[in-house]
């Protein structure tokens, strides 16, 4: 099974990954990350972390590695904060999956 | 009203698929709440996890901005060019209530040097402090991104589920069980209609 991990986003928002050893693919555009995205997929990369501006744009093209195992895409918060993209998505999949969000609001 | 042949071979056919469907409803449903129970385990990781990485995510690059500002960006990558090549996690597979879901675990003791890996005498202590950071978080991300895809492919798979039992619940058997009704009452009629011939035959018989 591949291993490989690789971090996805803006130059100050990856750094820190590189730091923990990841390689790193510093994209400024949204069409950057799309084909960082494809590239890194296309040569065996099992787990994405994707900063969540990216993530949150690239909704639909994520959408087809939704239904295997592998690659994993982890949208995680950038530099400037979360954006409560990651909660969202916690959400969407709970009321996809029950019904309704038995969680509470906040 | 059911286009089938009022026959007692369609009859048996449509009770065995009856019974099938039935079966298949009863077990579709104990699927469904065996996801439930399996799903809220993990959305619930999920959800703390997510609050957690957010929080010290946040932190770490906090810590991180600070040391680039101390150090200046050139310094700050040449630090990072030997980055401390941590052991890669193992990915693995695992069942789920046969949704094949992504495992990954990260194997043990693998930092040298607690992950510094760079010379200390033009770093930035600010650097140190957002690299053990990060590592300290490097298990939990990678636990967040198998927890949150388990997630998501457990949901997508409990609504294909429910889709399922539903059409069984709500069409299927419901439309079966008028066959079976329409087929039975068809074939009663054919065997009254049969008796009463019988017995006007006799009649006439009888009467001659």
């Amino acid at each position: 099974m591949d291993n490989k991990v690789a971090a996805i986003g803006s130059h100050s928002s990856v750094v820190l990954f590189r730091a923990a050893g990841i390689h790193t693919v510093s994209a400024e555009t949204v069409k950057e990350a799309e084909k960082a995205v494809a590239d890194l997929v296309k040569l065996g990369y099992g787990i994405i972390f994707l900063t969540e501006n990216y993530a949150s744009r690239l909704e639909d093209e994520l959408k087809r590695y939704r239904a295997s195992a592998y690659p994993v895409i982890l949208a995680v918060p950038e530099k400037s904060g979360p954006t409560g993209y990651g909660m969202r998505t916690i959400n969407a999949n709970m009321e996809k999956a029950i019904g309704t969000n038995i969680f509470d609001k906040e | 009203m059911p286009t089938v042949n009022p026959t007692r071979m369609e009859l048996t056919k449509n009770k065995k698929r009856l019974t099938t469907a039935t079966r298949g409803h009863k077990l579709l449903k104990d699927k469904q709440d065996e996801m439930a129970r399996q799903f809220m385990i993990y959305i619930r990781r999920d959800r703390q996890l997510r609050v957690e990485i957010e929080s010290l995510l946040g932190k770490a690059m906090g810590k991180m901005s600070l040391a680039e500002a101390e150090m200046g960006r050139t310094s700050l990558e040449e630090a990072m060019m030997i980055s401390a090549a941590s052991a890669p996690p193992v990915c693995a597979i695992k069942n789920i209530m046969s949704v094949r879901v992504p495992e990954i675990t990260r194997r043990e003791g693998d930092s040298v040097n607690g992950g510094l890996s760079y010379g200390f005498a033009f770093s930035s202590d600010k650097l140190d402090s957002a690299v053990l950071a990060m590592n300290e978080l490097m298990p939990k991300l990678y636990e967040l991104a198998s927890v949150e895809k388990i997630c998501a492919m457990l949901a997508d798979e409990m609504e294909r589920t429910r889709r399922r039992v539903n059409a069984l619940e709500y069409i299927m058997i419901p439309e079966m069980r008028t066959i079976i009704k329409y087929i039975s009452m068809k074939l009663e009629d054919n065997e009254r209609a049969n008796t009463i011939r019988l017995m006007k035959i006799k009649d006439q018989m009888s009467s001659d």
